[in-house]
């Protein structure tokens, strides 16, 4: 045909490199602008082994929350029944004497005769609940004391550097049990003493931060055209170190969830009968492993499925909120 | 270099006494006392009279002053729970095992946290590096009482390979080392492999290899020896933690070793105990970073101690 002949219209046409401009600008023009939140949520997706993280921390959560059904019961004046646990965790002498896993208690029964299941299941709410909330004292402790040291330095950085000095020196372990012998073993001072314990790394990089964003020309700048130190505060310093604290936080937890289980292990954490993963190995668990080998097997597991879920989320928050990160996946 | 060790180790002195009054004041404030809860009960003339020979009814400052004024005669005065030894003796008898477990983990540790830190960054984002990356999370994240059981219920009670615990054949030390090396070991691995990456992406290698450099000199000279001096930071601390045992790895696989008495000495309110093992930690801890400040300067020819 004559047309395949004539380039008359390839000549028309725009150059190759312009069209690929014009495409680009399009693109560009169509692609509405990334928050660094949806740019990290984007990678943190994209990450396989974060999302089974998160799928394991989610799964957990979901357990904790609905081990019973508290929140619709309490309200509407009823006692609160079972609803994923099979029984209330404290009720025990009703089934079989250490029973091994079996079809009707899918994970044998304790030397109590109490369900483990549901005791697993009522530990992941122990577990869960005092990793948060000892990360929160953490936080409410180590963010200010780090955020003053950083930001006022001088005196004020001495004085705190030197407190964290000799934090740091006291052995962890035996520093929360003076805590624990102190105040009795009990859910709320575990979660005290964990908090206690472990606001320093916290407090260190938050002072890091300060200490390092004071220097930084956007900051001086700011200073500069006349803005306040409030203002400067809010506006610029929180939220550029809130990234590597939100991260510090989200390893923090599977750290407290770590203490209360090796407190409990050690008979100092969380008072029977409320079960916690770690006591149910300290108490029944390696003393009775030879045979009864399902109540050491079970809490374990459950412990180390949770920090894993814990560590592998956290590591992919890391890498999605961390901009130096982008080129490298 | 030598005046400034010694500036440092005339700095931990103020340290110290500050630390020692504050664990003497919090392990006093601490309810019950060495006698309360023992088994043997003792009535209220014996027990008034105990705390007469240990100087417990004097105030407290002066119980302070008695102690600061043995540990100058480096006394650091008798074991309440184990009256017949003092404390030095107590932890030089039973430091040795645990310092012989400790050492044997750090072996480990190292032997293979190393190599698979250094393989996983070479070739990084292959199945290899997945692996080793799981490997060291597991490692990482589960607490050593966890896989300690998990070991005794595979190889010691199903597959029936190593005894379940004890420490006099050196069939016994397998699973105690191996359950003690591998949270060291996960974290040696994975700060290698973060610490190599990114000196990987350094522009002085960019520079080695566009010179001509071979992958092998480039990975040797350049880029292994400068991914070292951050891990300096990281690895100093394991030393002192590990040698220094471990309740939970002693309980579990019954090694006689020190371990126990970073717990059991708050438990019986072993005053004397308790205080000596606070600072045997500050001590090791601060020569720990000592000496990792000290081998900064060989590694790093930038850096200069003042």
């Amino acid at each position: 045909m004559p047309t395949d002949l004539d380039r008359s219209d390839l000549l028309l046409a725009p150059a190759p490199v312009e069209a690929y401009r014009e495409e680009a600008d399009r693109r560009d023009l169509i692609r509405p602008p990334r928050s660094l939140g949806r740019d990290a949520l984007r990678r943190f997706a994209k990450n396989k082994l974060a999302i089974v993280g998160a799928a394991i921390v989610l799964t957990l959560t979901f357990f904790a929350v609905f081990a019973d059904d508290w929140f619709i019961a309490l309200p509407m004046g009823r006692t609160p029944t079972p609803l994923l646990a099979r029984t209330p965790y404290n009720k025990g002498f009703f089934g079989p004497v250490g029973a091994f896993p079996g079809r009707e208690y899918w994970m044998g029964t304790d030397l109590n005769g109490r369900d483990l299941y549901s005791r697993i299941v009522y530990g992941a709410r122990i577990s869960l609940s005092i990793g948060l909330l000892a990360q929160l004292v953490a936080l409410a402790i180590g963010i200010p004391l780090g955020a003053i040291a950083g930001w006022r330095g001088g005196r004020a950085d001495f004085l705190v550097m030197r407190l964290v000095d000799i934090m740091s020196a006291i052995p962890t372990l035996l520093f929360a049990f003076l805590i624990m012998a102190r105040l009795g073993a009990g859910f709320w001072n575990v979660m005290l003493a964990i908090g206690l314990t472990s606001w320093i790394s916290i407090c260190r990089l938050t002072r890091a931060q300060f200490l390092s964003l004071r220097e930084k020309e956007f900051i001086e700048a700011s200073r500069m055209i006349g803005a306040s130190a409030r203002r400067i505060f809010r506006i610029h310093l929180l939220p550029n170190a809130l990234t590597p604290i939100i991260i510090a936080l989200t390893f923090g937890i599977p750290i407290a969830i770590f203490a209360e289980a090796s407190l409990s292990f050690l008979g100092v954490g969380i008072n029977p009968p409320m079960p916690s993963w770690g006591q149910m190995l300290g108490r029944d668990g390696i003393t009775n492993m030879t045979y009864y080998w399902h109540l050491a097997l079970f809490p374990a597991l459950m412990i180390a499925l949770t920090m894993l879920g814990f560590t592998l989320m956290g590591d992919g928050l890391r890498d999605a909120l961390d901009p130096k990160m982008i080129n490298t996946k | 270099m030598g005046r400034y060790i010694l500036m440092r180790l005339a700095g931990l002195i103020p340290v110290l006494l500050i630390l020692s009054m504050i664990t003497f004041a919090l392990m006093h404030e601490v309810p019950g006392g060495p006698w309360k809860e023992g088994q043997r009960p003792f009535s209220e003339e014996q027990l008034a009279a105990l705390r007469a020979r240990y100087g417990l009814d004097k105030p407290l400052w002066q119980q302070y002053l008695i102690w600061i004024s043995g540990v100058v005669q480096l006394d650091f005065g008798m074991s309440f729970k184990h009256p017949d030894e003092s404390v030095i003796g107590l932890i030089s008898r039973t430091w040795p095992v645990t310092a012989h477990l400790g050492l044997m983990a750090l072996l480990v540790a190292f032997g293979t946290g190393l190599p698979l830190g250094i393989i996983a960054a070479i070739k990084q984002n292959s199945w290899l590096d997945y692996l080793v990356t799981l490997v060291s999370t597991l490692g990482f994240v589960m607490p050593h009482f966890v896989w300690g059981i998990l070991f005794i219920l595979i190889f010691a009670l199903t597959l029936k390979w190593v005894p379940t615990g004890g420490w006099d054949t050196p069939r016994q030390w397998i699973l105690p080392v191996l359950a003690y090396s591998l949270a060291p070991m996960a974290t040696i691995a994975r700060y290698t492999r973060a610490s190599i990456i990114e000196v990987m992406r350094a522009d002085y290698v960019r520079t080695a290899r566009a010179k001509g450099l071979g992958e092998r000199s480039v990975m040797l000279r350049h880029v292994l020896r400068n991914a070292m001096i951050p891990l300096l930071t990281v690895f100093g601390p394991l030393v002192p933690d590990l040698i220094t045992g471990s309740i939970f790895i002693e309980a579990i696989f019954r090694v006689p070793g020190l371990g126990k008495f970073w717990v059991t000495s708050t438990f019986d309110r072993d005053y004397p105990m308790i205080i000596g093992l606070t600072m045997l930690w500050a001590v090791l801890i601060a020569i720990t970073y000592l000496i990792t400040d000290v081998l900064y300067v060989f590694a790093d020819p930038r850096i200069r101690l003042k």
